[in-house]
């Protein structure tokens, strides 16, 4: 059986994005209640003027409505921190069944705590689907003995296994890869303004919320502080870009994404307007080699050009509700705008047009979707 | 490129057999000359053990008989027509002429396997079926069950 | 309204009769104007894996299974017709009729 390797490969691939698929499936919701939840809270707050209602002085406020409106967005940021417990739950979940989920999502806590972002999530459902699989499908026990399998030895190797992989072998590297990252962005400080934003944005938005993305921003909120605008410009800059730009992208062209990513669409755009980059998870975890590359992109030049005009955000805002509040605002907005309209461009370059393709390799492995997913909802 | 999932050693054509027996008997004996069945006895009893659960005989002269042991080394597919048809005690109660026999290792990784089932699904293919019954060398043969992998 | 229709397909091996009967489904349920979802419960995993959504949308669910169906719990309280896996190699028009009749007669 000559060639088996390349079918191998193809299945292999094929196998993953099945896996990630489901988890993606399984998280969108979340994201979605996540997002409208925080939108209410945001877009109710800028009717008070108000640009930071996550801060807890409101939840303080003499006013009730503010009051409520500060708890709600902390629902909102409660519910999206349980994006990557979810999505690396199921991810475990579709490749070992029932037995994945524990140590997915408890793989998934880790990453959220340990900020290693989308990859690590991705790396965590990988990780403990295959590893509870491996169990499954290689300790063999006596008959006597079997129920102890899936009641305790699944769950507690599995979580313990993903766990310290997690916390040793990917968390180390992200953590200096953060830690080396930052150090290196405070040395550039005080070199071509432009080429430093060009940089901090090209770092938020490549992993958004993760270690890259956490040492750029932080250092930028650090250098704030001391009075140093042009980081933080850039970095709010781009933190919008990508969920903008793909959220976009599934709107001029919807054959291009599942109907699980049009869904994620809406919520990434709603979640661009409020400046939460992780609208633009889904799609980075379904296919980061392209996603990543258009938002690196996108941000990168959209940040330089707002920062290169002369825009300067004083603020670490970077929802729509603190744009007018920005010095050169409409340059500023002309950066948001161009990063954006070059996400949605490279995306929508890059994919290809999703029935077609499912098609095109449907049809000759497999006659089973005669028919599509809305005439079976129908 | 290409795949092919039947490979030309493990085919033979017009084979002139009676009985099911046989036809088994000349295929596993292939697996065991290619090393791919270490016990051949072992094996066919296996396969004899999966027919008596129930026919493998799934109609239109076509029968997937397999056997599931130890002492297959690797997932493979063994293919033969027969020159006259012989009795399988079939679904459709027809005879059968074309015999695909596989070899299931007891543990393997899923790939094999997988294309194993992919080619037990194209026999319910009716385009499948049709050709197979023109097939006169073992090129026909290799070319119905290519796959195209890009 | 098209019907729909859910089903498992599982043998002992898992490597032949189990896709056998899922491409016989898939054939006779479009022969029947019927749109079919089969899961595939084989050596190598779970295919095509039946979500809680097509559970709901299904009208019946076919079990053409020779061994116990996995995760079977997500089937309770559906109608399920049962069947041995060869029956829809066999004749895989007659088994969707069935199960037909079956959502037919609640």
């Amino acid at each position: 059986m000559k060639g088996l390797e390349v079918m191998t490969l193809k299945k292999i691939g094929k196998e993953l994005e099945q896996h990630i698929m489901t988890g993606i499936s399984y998280m969108i919701p979340i994201v979605i209640a996540g997002a409208v939840l925080m939108a209410i809270s945001r877009v109710g707050a800028s009717f008070y003027g108000i640009s930071d209602i996550w801060e807890s002085k409101w939840a303080d406020s003499a006013n009730l409505i503010i009051r409520f409106l500060n708890t709600d967005d902390g629902w909102g940021g409660m519910a999206l921190d349980l994006m990557f417990p979810i999505i690396s739950a199921y991810i475990s979940y579709s490749i070992s069944d029932k037995g994945g989920i524990a140590p997915g999502i408890i793989g998934g806590m880790l990453v959220a705590n340990m900020n290693a972002g989308f990859l690590g999530a991705l790396a965590s459902g990988l990780i403990a689907g295959y590893t509870v699989k491996l169990l499954t499908d290689n300790i063999r026990l006596p008959q006597a003995a079997k129920s102890v399998l899936p009641v305790f030895i699944v769950p507690v190797v599995g979580t313990f296994i993903t766990l310290f992989l997690i916390q040793y072998v990917i968390g180390v590297p992200f953590a200096s890869i953060n830690t080396g990252l930052a150090a290196w962005l405070k040395g550039l400080t005080g070199t071509n303004k432009v080429l430093l934003a060009a940089i901090v944005g090209g770092m938020v938005g490549f992993d958004l919320g993760g270690p890259v993305n956490k040492a750029a921003v932080t250092t930028a909120m650090a250098l704030l502080t001391s009075g140093v605008y042009d980081p933080n410009t850039a970095a709010q800059v781009a933190i919008i870009i990508p969920p903008l730009g793909l959220g976009l992208a599934t709107i001029i062209n919807k054959r291009k994404f599942n109907h699980d990513l049009q869904e994620a669409g809406n919520a990434s755009l709603v979640m661009g307007l409020i400046g939460v980059s992780e609208g633009a998870i889904p799609f980075a975890v379904e296919s980061p080699l392209k996603v990543i590359p258009a938002n690196v992109i996108g941000s990168a030049i959209g940040s330089a050009l707002a920062v290169g005009l002369g825009a300067v955000n004083h603020a670490p805002i970077s929802g729509f509700y603190g744009w007018l509040a920005v010095e050169k605002w409409w340059f500023y907005l002309i950066g948001v705008a161009v990063g954006t309209l070059i996400v949605t461009a490279l995306t929508l370059l890059l994919r290809k047009e999703q029935p077609m393709e499912d098609k095109a390799i449907e049809e000759e492995s497999d006659e089973g979707d005669y028919f599509t997913e809305d005439e079976w909802e129908s | 490129m290409t795949i092919k999932i039947v490979d030309p050693l493990l085919v033979r054509l017009n084979l002139n057999v009676s009985s099911r027996e046989e036809v088994i008997e000349e295929l596993a004996a292939l697996y065991y000359e290619k090393g791919i069945v270490t016990n051949k006895q072992k094996y066919i009893a296996a396969v004899n053990q999966r027919e008596s659960d129930g026919t493998t005989g799934i109609g239109d002269g076509i029968a997937i008989p397999h056997g599931k042991s130890s002492v297959v080394s690797k997932a493979a597919v063994a293919v033969a027509s027969t020159a006259n048809p012989i009795d399988w005690n079939a679904l459709d109660d027809k005879p059968v002429k074309y015999i695909f026999l596989l070899a299931v290792p007891e543990k393997s990784d899923n790939t094999h396997l997988e294309l194993l089932s992919e080619l037990a699904g194209t026999l319910m293919d009716d385009d499948v079926r049709e050709k197979l019954k023109k097939v006169t060398n073992v090129l026909d043969l290799e070319k119905i069950f290519e796959s195209e992998v890009k | 309204m098209t019907r729909k229709l859910i089903a498992i397909t599982a043998c002992a091996t898992g490597v032949a009769h189990t896709y056998m009967a899922e491409k016989a489904l898939i054939k006779g349920a479009k022969k029947e104007g019927v749109l079919i979802k089969v899961e595939t419960q084989g050596a190598t995993g779970i295919g095509h894996r039946l979500t809680t959504r097509d559970v709901e949308i299904a009208e019946a669910v076919i079990f053409a299974t020779d061994t116990k169906v996995r995760d079977s719990e997500r089937f309770k309280g559906q109608l399920i017709l049962q069947v041995n896996v060869s029956a829809p190699i066999k004749d895989a028009q007659k088994v969707i009729e069935d199960a037909l009749k079956l959502a037919d007669k609640k």
